[in-house]
C-alpha cells in the first residue's frame, strides 16, 4: 500500500499495446475500455431501435415477422440499459473520474476492477452472441439459429420467461448474461464505495467531494442494495428453467414482479443519478459560478437514492397488489419528484447571473434539463393510480421513460463525453460538429418521443409488432420513425467528430476552466495520476489555484 | 386531454388527468421559460466576464422545496378522492374479509359496488385470443364465445357489467381504453373490470387489446366489444344460447367456410397445412393429410373416441381437454356451425 507505482515506459509494437490493454489494472484504461465497449453496444441497440421504428412506420407492416420484432425490442431494452447506460456511467465515467476527482492514484481494488470489466465483456458477449445468431437466423430463415433469440421483453415476466413458454436456449443465455452483469456491477459498487471512503486526498471532507463523485457514492450504494436482488431472481429463474425448481410457479408469479422491480425501479435512478452528477459538474464550470446550494444538491441526491427503493410496486398497480399498500406506493412515487424538482431549481439558480459559455457540453446540459423535466412531470401524472390504470404499458409510458433515460441519461452522457474528452485524449471534439450533433439529436429526440405520448392516450399498447390502419395511430408513428432516423444521423455526426480527433491539435490542459482535481493533472493523465497527492482546502481547489482567491464554500 | 371518456369511471379518470395536467403545464412553462431566459440573458459576452460567486440561498432553496411538496400533497389528495369514486377494476382473489379487517373503507366500497352487477362474463386470456363464457343472463342459459374465431364480446347498454378474468397460460391484460381501468389477467388468480356503457339507442363498438406482452402473436390479441341496447341484447342472447346448445347439423356442413376458419383464424398460429396460410409450427403434426391419420390426437386406437369421424372430431373441437386431458390445444369456444364446417374441411384433408 505504501509503495508508489513507478511509471514504466513500454517499448514495442501493436502486440505490446494489446497485451497492455488485456492486462491493465489502471482505472483510466479500464474506464475508457468501458466507455468504448458500451458505446459500441449503444450503436447496436440503436440499430435495433431503428428496426423497431421501421417496422412501426406504417400500419400492417411486414418489414420483419412478429417473432423477430419481439426479440428486437427485448434486446433493444436489454442492450441500452444493461450494456450501455449503466456500464458507461458507472464503469466508464465512474472508473475514469472518481480516483482523479478525489486525488487518488487508482481504485482501491485495481485487480477486482479489471475483473469487473472482463466479466462485463464476457456477459455482453454471451447476450450479444445470442442476438447476432438469431438476427442471422431470422434473416436467412434458419430455425436452428432463431433458437438463440430471447424474446420475453427485458422485464422477462414469469411465466412467459418460464421453460414452458420460452423453451429456446437464447432465453437461458440472456438470463446467464444478466447474472454475470449483476456480479460485475456489484463488485464495481464495492470498489467505488471503498475507494471514495478510504482514498480521498488530504483535506477532502465530505462536503468537498465533487458532485459527480457524490453521485457515484449514491449510485454505488443503490447498486449494492438493488442488484443482488435481481441477480438472485435470475438465479432462481434459471433454476426453474433448468433444474425444475418452482420458485416462480403460477401461484406466485407476482414474486418475480416484486423482485424484478425492486431492482429495476432503483435502476432508473442508477442510470439517472450519475448523469445528474455530470450536470452538477458541467453547469457551474460553464457558468463561471459555484454550484448553487451544494449541500441541498447532495442531500437531494441521497433522498432520491433512498426514496428510489420505496416506489417499485407502482409498476404493479394494475397487476393485483393489495389495495391497502397501493396508496403508500402512490405517495412515494409522487414525493420522489420533490428532490428532483429541487435539483432542477438549484441548477437554474447556478446559471442565474452567471456567464454562460454556450459550448457543446453546456448545450447537452440544456438538452438534459429541457427534456428531463417532461419525463419528471409525466412521472407524477402516471403515479396517480386511476391515471395509471389508463396509461400503464401504453406508448405514453414509452414516451415517459425515454424522456427520463434518453432526455436525462443520454444527453448527460454526451455532455460528459464532450466535457471530459480533452481530459481523456488531450484533444477537443470539433465544436461545430458538436453543435450540429446537439441540434439534430434534440430535434430528433422530440420528434421521436413526443408523439408517443399521444399514441398512448389514443390507446396504443407498447410491445406490439403490428397495428391496423383503422386505429388512428398512423401519423404519430410515422413522425416517430422519421425522428429516430434524425437521431441516428446525429450519432453519425458524433462519430465523425470522434474520428476527426486524430487531426485535432493538442488541447489546453484545462480548456473549459474546470475546478475539480482531475483538471490539476496532465491531459491525458500519467499512469500515476498525480506527481504529488494534492492537499484540498475547498470544493473548488483548481479554481483557487487559478484565481488565487479563497473559495467561500467549505 | 385525449383520454376517451365513455363510462363514468373513464370520465372520472379523465377529470383527474386534466386536473394534474394543468399543474404540469404550469411547471413545464416555468422551467422551460427559466432555461430559455438563462441561455439568452446570461450568455457569456466577454471572455473576462466574472460573475459574483453566489454559493446558495437558504430561503430560496426552502421555498422551492416546500412549494413542490405542497403541490404534490394537493395532487395526492385529489387522486385519493377520485379513487374512492371508482369501481373500474380490482382483484377478486383478494378476500373481501381481509379488506374489512384492515378497515379500508374505500377498498371495501369499491368491492361492494363491483358486486352490483347485471351480467357477469367469465373471461379467459389465451395465447393469443380471448375466450368469453356467459354463465347466465335472466335465466337464458350459458354459452361461450371466442375472439380466436372472430367473435366479439357482446354486452347490454346501460347495465352493470363485470368481467371476471383469469388466464391458463401467461399474464395478459384487459384494456378497452374507452371504458377506463385496465387490469392484468393472471394465471392462478381472478381479477375483474367493471363497466356500464350509457345507452345511446344504437349499437356501439369499442376496440381494445391485450396490454401485457404475452408472446409471439401478442399484437394480434384484439378485443372488440359490441354494446347493444338492452332489448336487442336480449334477443341476441337468447338466439345465441339456443343455437349454441342445439345438436350439430352435419347436413349443412360447408368445407370451404371451414377452410377459411382454419387457415384465417387462431388455428393457423399453431397448425400447418401445406399450400395454405396455416403455417404454425406449434402443433406436433402437420394437418396436410389429417384424414388419413390412424387416430385423433394420437389417442390409442383402443379409445372409442380415437377414430377419425364426424362425431369424434366434433367432440374434440368443442372441448379438446374433455377428450384428451392435458392437451395443448385450447378450447376455442367454437360455435356449432363453425365446428361443423371445420369437421367437414378436416375430413377432406387426404
Amino acid at each position: 500500500m505504501a509503495s508508489i507505482p513507478v511509471p514504466i515506459t513500454r517499448r514495442g509494437g501493436a502486440l505490446s499495446g494489446l497485451v497492455d490493454l488485456l492486462t491493465t489494472v489502471d482505472h483510466k484504461k479500464i474506464g475508457i475500455a468501458y466507455i468504448v465497449s458500451s458505446f459500441v453496444f449503444f450503436l447496436l441497440s440503436g440499430l435495433l431501435a431503428l428496426g423497431i421504428r421501421t417496422q412501426l412506420a406504417v400500419p400492417n407492416n411486414t418489414f420483419m415477422p412478429q417473432e423477430a420484432y419481439n426479440m428486437v425490442f427485448t434486446m433493444h431494452g436489454t442492450g441500452m440499459i444493461f450494456l450501455f447506460v449503466i456500464p458507461i456511467l458507472t464503469g466508464g465515467f465512474g472508473n475514469y473520474l472518481v480516483p482523479l476527482q478525489i486525488g487518488a492514484r487508482d481504485m482501491a481494488f485495481p485487480r477486482m476492477n479489471a475483473f469487473s470489466l472482463w466479466l462485463f465483456m464476457f456477459a455482453a458477449i454471451v447476450i450479444m452472441a445470442g442476438v447476432t445468431l438469431a438476427v442471422i437466423g431470422y434473416t436467412v430463415q434458419a430455425p436452428e439459429l432463431t433458437q438463440f433469440s430471447s424474446s420475453a421483453a427485458w422485464t422477462a415476466y414469469v411465466p412467459l420467461s418460464a421453460k414452458k413458454f420460452s423453451p429456446q436456449i437464447g432465453m437461458d443465455l440472456w438470463v446467464l448474461g444478466v447474472i454475470l452483469l449483476g456480479i460485475s456491477s456489484t463488485l464495481g459498487a464495492v470498489n467505488f464505495l471503498v475507494t471514495i471512503y478510504a482514498m480521498r486526498a488530504p483535506g477532502m471532507t465530505a462536503w468537498r467531494i465533487p458532485m459527480f463523485t457524490w453521485s457515484i457514492i449514491v449510485t454505488a450504494g443503490m447498486i449494492l442494495v438493488a442488484t443482488p436482488v435481481l441477480t438472485a431472481a435470475m438465479v432462481m429463474l434459471i433454476a426453474d428453467r433448468q433444474f425444475g425448481t418452482q420458485f416462480f410457479s403460477t401461484s406466485n408469479a407476482r414474486l418475480w414482479q416484486h423482485m424484478f422491480w425492486f431492482y429495476s425501479h432503483p435502476a432508473v435512478y442508477i442510470m439517472v443519478v450519475p448523469a445528474m452528477g455530470m450536470i452538477s459538474e458541467i453547469l457551474p464550470v460553464f457558468s463561471r459560478k459555484p454550484i448553487f446550494g451544494p449541500k441541498v444538491i447532495i442531500l437531494s441526491t441521497i433522498a432520491i437514492g433512498v426514496l428510489g427503493f420505496t416506489t417499485w410496486a407502482h409498476h404493479m398497480f394494475v397487476s393485483g397488489i393489495a389495495p391497502e399498500v397501493e396508496r403508500f406506493f402512490m405517495l412515494t412515487t409522487m414525493v420522489i419528484a420533490v428532490p428532483t424538482g429541487v435539483k432542477m431549481f438549484n441548477w437554474i439558480a447556478t446559471m442565474w447571473r452567471g456567464s454562460l459559455n454556450l459550448k457543446t457540453p453546456l448545450l447537452m446540459v440544456f438538452g438534459f434539463l429541457s427534456t428531463f423535466v417532461i419525463g419528471g412531470i409525466t412521472g407524477v401524472i402516471q403515479g396517480a393510480i386511476p391515471v395509471d390504470t389508463q396509461l400503464h404499458n401504453s406508448y405514453w409510458v414509452v414516451a415517459h421513460f425515454h424522456y427520463v433515460l434518453f432526455g436525462g441519461s443520454v444527453f448527460g452522457i454526451f455532455g460528459g463525453l464532450y466535457y471530459w474528452m480533452p481530459k481523456m485524449t488531450g484533444k477537443m471534439l470539433d465544436e461545430r460538429l458538436g453543435k450540429l450533433h446537439f441540434a439534430l439529436m434534440w430535434i430528433g429526440f422530440n420528434l421521436t418521443f413526443f408523439p408517443m405520448h399521444i399514441l398512448g392516450l389514443l390507446g396504443m399498447p407498447r410491445r406490439i409488432a403490428v397495428y391496423g390502419s383503422d386505429r388512428g395511430w398512423d401519423i404519430a408513428n410515422l413522425t416517430a420513425t422519421i425522428g429516430a432516423f434524425v437521431i441516428a444521423l446525429s450519432v453519425l455526426v458524433f462519430i465523425w467528430a470522434y474520428l476527426k480527433l486524430v487531426r485535432q491539435p493538442k488541447a489546453e490542459e484545462n480548456p473549459f476552466e474546470g475546478n475539480t482535481l482531475e483538471w490539476l493533472t496532465d491531459s491525458p493523465p500519467a499512469e500515476y495520476n498525480f506527481k504529488k497527492i494534492p492537499v484540498v482546502t475547498s470544493a473548488r481547489p483548481v479554481w483557487e489555484l487559478r484565481t488565487g482567491l479563497k473559495d467561500q464554500q467549505h | 386531454m385525449l383520454l376517451p371518456q365513455i363510462t363514468q369511471d373513464a370520465r372520472l379518470i379523465g377529470e383527474l388527468y386534466n386536473f394534474i395536467y394543468i399543474f404540469s403545464i404550469l411547471t413545464f412553462l416555468l422551467v422551460e421559460g427559466l432555461l430559455v431566459w438563462s441561455a439568452v440573458r446570461y450568455r457569456r459576452r466577454l471572455a473576462t466576464d466574472s460573475p459574483v460567486q453566489v454559493h446558495g440561498n437558504n430561503l430560496a432553496e426552502l421555498t422551492w422545496t416546500v412549494l413542490p411538496a405542497l403541490l404534490i400533497a394537493v395532487i395526492f389528495v385529489m387522486t385519493v378522492n377520485t379513487m374512492s369514486q371508482l369501481t373500474a377494476s380490482g382483484s377478486l382473489t383478494n378476500p373481501i374479509s381481509h379488506v374489512h379487517a384492515i378497515g379500508d373503507r374505500e377498498a371495501q366500497s369499491r368491492v361492494e359496488r363491483a358486486q352490483k352487477v347485471d351480467l357477469v362474463v367469465e373471461v379467459t386470456g389465451k395465447q393469443w385470443f380471448w375466450a368469453y363464457d356467459y354463465t347466465d343472463y335472466d335465466g337464458l342459459g350459458a354459452f361461450g364465445l371466442s375472439t380466436g374465431v372472430g367473435e366479439d364480446l357482446v354486452v347490454p347498454a346501460g347495465k352493470n357489467i363485470r368481467l371476471d378474468m383469469t388466464s391458463d397460460n401467461v399474464i395478459h391484460a384487459w384494456w378497452v381504453p374507452a371504458f377506463g381501468g385496465m387490469r392484468y389477467v393472471n394465471p392462478g388468480d381472478r381479477s375483474y373490470v367493471w363497466f356500464n356503457v350509457p345507452d345511446t339507442g344504437k349499437a356501439q363498438e369499442f376496440l381494445g387489446q391485450c396490454n401485457v406482452f404475452c408472446g409471439k402473436d401478442h399484437a394480434l390479441m384484439l378485443s372488440k366489444v359490441k354494446v347493444l341496447p338492452e332489448l336487442e341484447f336480449r334477443q341476441w342472447y337468447s338466439a345465441t344460447a339456443v343455437a349454441r346448445n342445439l345438436p350439430p347439423d352435419f347436413t349443412k356442413a360447408d368445407p370451404v367456410r371451414g377452410k377459411e376458419i382454419l387457415t384465417g383464424g387462431v388455428c393457423a398460429s399453431c397448425h400447418q397445412i401445406a399450400g395454405t396460410k396455416a403455417q404454425g409450427k406449434v402443433a406436433p403434426r402437420e394437418l396436410t393429410q389429417f384424414a388419413t391419420y390412424p387416430t385423433l390426437a394420437q389417442l390409442p386406437a383402443s379409445d372409442p373416441r380415437a377414430a377419425i369421424n364426424q362425431e369424434n372430431l366434433y367432440a374434440w373441437l368443442k372441448n379438446p381437454a374433455g377428450v384428451k386431458p392435458g392437451t395443448a390445444m385450447p378450447n376455442n369456444k367454437l360455435s356449432n356451425r363453425d365446428a361443423v364446417d371445420l369437421v367437414a374441411y378436416l375430413l377432406t384433408l387426404k
